[in-house]
C-alpha cells in the first residue's frame, strides 16, 4: 500500500473509528504493526475515539457479572506447570555449579553476607547440608547430625575455608548430583514419606523443594558477594517454590496465631506466580479477610529472608494485620 | 489488575468489570442495541481473561483497550451479512443510554459533558461524519453515501474532526482519563 502522508492520515483516522472496509483495515493493521511511528499516531487517535465513549455508559444487566465470572473460572488461565521437585533441585544445582565454575580466585574470599563466612565458607556449608540431606534420605550412613543448620559441620567448614584448592566446588557438586541421581534411580524413601530435617518435618518432595530454594538463595548470596546480577529461576521452578511456600502458610500461621486465618488470597504476579486461596473458608469470596498481592520473585526473596516485610513491595486489601503476620511467618524456613 | 488477571485472580477481573462494565456494555448497546450487548460484553471480558497479554499498556490504558476491543467486536458483528438486516431496525429497538451509575462518579458525568461539548463544537459536516462512523458504526464509504459526499472528502472530515476532538479532549485531560492498569 503506497500512501502519501495525507492519505495515510485520512486512513488512520478512519481506522481509529473502525470505519475501514476489511481489506483496508488489514492493510493498516499491518502498517501499524510494522512501523512504530505510524503505530504511535494510530494509537493516539484510538485513544481519542475511546475518550468519546465516556458518554456511552449503560449498566449491564443484573447477573451478567456472575455469568462472566463463572465462565472465567471454567476457563482458568494456563500458568507455568510447577517443576517436579527432583527437576527443580537439579536445575538449581546446575545454576549454582555454573556460577561456581566462573568465580575468580579472589571471589572465593569475598564476605558472603548475611553470614560470617566468605564465599568458600558458604559453599562448604552447602556441602555439609548436602551430606546431612543425604543422611536424612538414607543415602549416606555417616552424614552430619545434630546442631543447628548453620552450626552443623563447623569444623569441616573451617577446614575448607583455609583450603585454597578448587576442589570444594567439585566436592559440593558431586555430593548434590549424587543425591539427585540416587533418588531418580529409586533409592531413598518414597516422595510422600515424611522425613525430619532439623526441627521441621517435610515430605521428601517438600524437602527437595526447600533444598532447591536454599540453593537458589545461596547462589544469589554469592552473586551479591561477587557483584553479579541476581538470577531468576525458570517460571516452572518459581511456580514450584512459590506454590510450596504459600501452601505452608496455614501451618506456619497456626503456630503463631491459631484461628486467625480463615479466608485469605495470596496473588503472586509475574511468570511463575499464581493465585492461592488459604483458610478453612477460603472459597467464600464475599467475606475475604485479605487479598495480598506481590511479585512472585519478591515474595520468594521474602520467604528466603532476603527481604524484610517492610521492604517488600506489596498491596493488601482487607486485614493488614493478617498481611503482616503472613509475611512474618513466610520466612520461617529461611536460614 | 492485569498482572493479577494473568495469574488467574478472578477477583481482579471482577474489579475491572465493576469499573468498566458500564462502558463496555454502553458501547455495545450503542452499536448493536440491547439484545446483543450483553453477549459482546461477556466476550470482551472473557477475552481479557484468556488473553491478558493482548493488552499493551504502551498503547493506552485499560479503558482504551476495552473500548477499542468492544468497538471492534461490535463492528465485526454489525458488518456481517446476517446482521445487516437487523441493523435497520436497531434504532427502533434500542433503549436510550442510561445515566451513569452513582459509582461512575461525578468525574464521569463531567467527562461526558465535555465530550458532548466537544462534539457540538465541530463543524456540521465533520460532526455528522463522526457521528455516522462513531455512533452508527458505518464505514467511511457508507458515510460518504449517507452524506452524498466523495469518499476522499469524507475521510478528510473524519480526520479533521478527530484531530479537533483530540485537541479539545486533551485540554480537558480526557484522553486516557481513568486508565489505571
Amino acid at each position: 500500500m503506497n500512501l502519501n502522508p495525507s492519505e495515510l492520515d485520512d486512513l488512520l483516522a478512519a481506522w481509529a473509528f473502525g470505519a475501514l472496509d476489511p481489506v483496508e483495515r488489514a492493510a493498516i493493521d499491518r502498517l501499524v504493526a510494522s512501523d512504530p511511528s505510524v503505530a504511535d499516531k494510530a494509537h493516539e487517535l484510538q485513544r481519542t475515539v475511546a475518550a468519546l465513549d465516556t458518554d456511552l455508559l449503560a449498566p449491564p444487566p443484573t447477573g451478567l457479572a456472575g455469568r462472566i465470572l463463572a465462565e472465567a473460572n471454567a476457563r482458568p488461565p494456563v500458568l507455568a506447570q510447577p517443576s517436579l521437585p527432583l527437576d527443580l533441585l537439579a536445575h538449581q544445582i546446575d545454576a549454582l555449579g555454573e556460577l561456581l565454575d566462573h568465580l575468580e580466585p579472589a571471589d572465593w574470599n569475598r564476605p558472603a553476607h548475611p553470614y560470617a563466612w566468605n564465599v568458600r565458607g558458604l559453599v562448604a556449608h552447602l556441602l555439609v547440608i548436602e551430606q546431612y540431606t543425604a543422611g536424612v534420605l538414607g543415602l549416606e550412613a555417616d552424614g552430619p547430625v545434630g546442631d543447628g543448620h548453620l552450626q552443623m559441620g563447623a569444623e569441616q567448614i573451617a577446614t575448607w575455608v583455609d583450603d585454597p584448592s578448587p576442589s570444594l566446588a567439585d566436592a559440593w557438586r558431586d555430593r548434590a548430583e549424587h543425591t539427585v541421581e540416587a533418588l531418580r534411580s529409586g533409592q531413598g524413601p518414597a516422595p510422600d514419606t515424611e522425613v525430619g530435617f532439623h526441627e521441621w518435618s517435610f515430605s521428601v518432595d517438600g524437602l527437595l523443594i526447600v533444598r532447591a530454594f536454599e540453593m537458589w538463595t545461596h547462589a544469589d548470596d554469592i552473586r551479591r558477594a561477587t557483584d553479579r546480577p541476581l538470577w531468576t529461576p525458570l517460571p516452572s521452578d518459581l511456580r514450584a517454590m512459590s506454590a510450596f511456600s504459600v501452601s505452608t502458610l496455614p501451618f506456619l500461621m497456626a503456630g503463631v496465631a491459631p484461628d486467625a486465618l480463615h479466608n485469605a488470597r495470596v496473588v503472586l504476579t509475574g511468570e511463575g506466580g499464581g493465585t492461592f486461596n488459604l483458610g478453612d473458608r477460603a472459597t467464600d469470596a464475599p467475606s475475604r479477610q485479605l487479598t495480598l498481592v506481590t511479585d512472585v520473585v519478591d515474595y520468594c526473596h521474602r520467604v528466603a529472608g532476603r527481604v524484610e516485610p517492610e521492604d517488600l513491595d506489596f498491596t493488601a486489601e482487607g486485614d493488614l494485620d493478617l498481611a503482616r503476620q503472613l509475611l512474618d511467618v513466610a520466612s520461617a524456613f529461611a536460614v | 489488575m492485569i498482572a493479577r488477571i494473568r495469574v488467574g485472580d478472578d477477583e481482579a477481573l471482577a474489579a475491572v468489570y465493576t469499573r468498566y462494565g458500564s462502558l463496555v456494555h454502553g458501547v455495545a448497546t450503542q452499536l448493536l442495541g440491547p439484545g446483543d450487548a450483553p453477549d459482546v460484553t461477556q466476550e470482551v471480558f472473557l477475552s481479557l481473561w484468556e488473553r491478558p497479554e493482548s493488552f499493551d499498556p504502551g498503547r493506552g490504558g485499560l479503558r482504551t483497550y476495552l473500548a477499542v476491543r468492544t468497538r471492534g467486536r461490535c463492528l465485526d458483528r454489525l458488518r456481517s451479512a446476517t446482521r445487516r438486516a437487523q441493523r435497520e431496525t436497531r434504532v427502533a429497538e434500542s433503549t436510550p443510554m442510561t445515566a451513569p451509575k452513582v459509582d461512575d462518579t461525578a468525574v464521569g458525568l463531567v467527562a461526558a459533558h465535555h465530550v458532548r461539548e466537544a462534539l457540538s463544537r465541530l463543524p456540521d459536516e465533520q460532526r455528522r461524519a463522526v457521528q455516522l462512523a462513531y455512533l452508527d458504526g458505518m464505514t467511511y464509504q457508507q458515510v460518504a453515501i449517507a452524506m452524498g459526499a466523495p469518499e476522499g472528502t469524507t475521510k478528510s472530515r473524519l480526520r479533521l474532526g478527530l484531530a479537533r476532538l483530540g485537541r479539545e479532549l486533551s485540554s480537558w485531560n480526557l484522553v486516557n482519563a481513568g486508565d489505571p492498569t
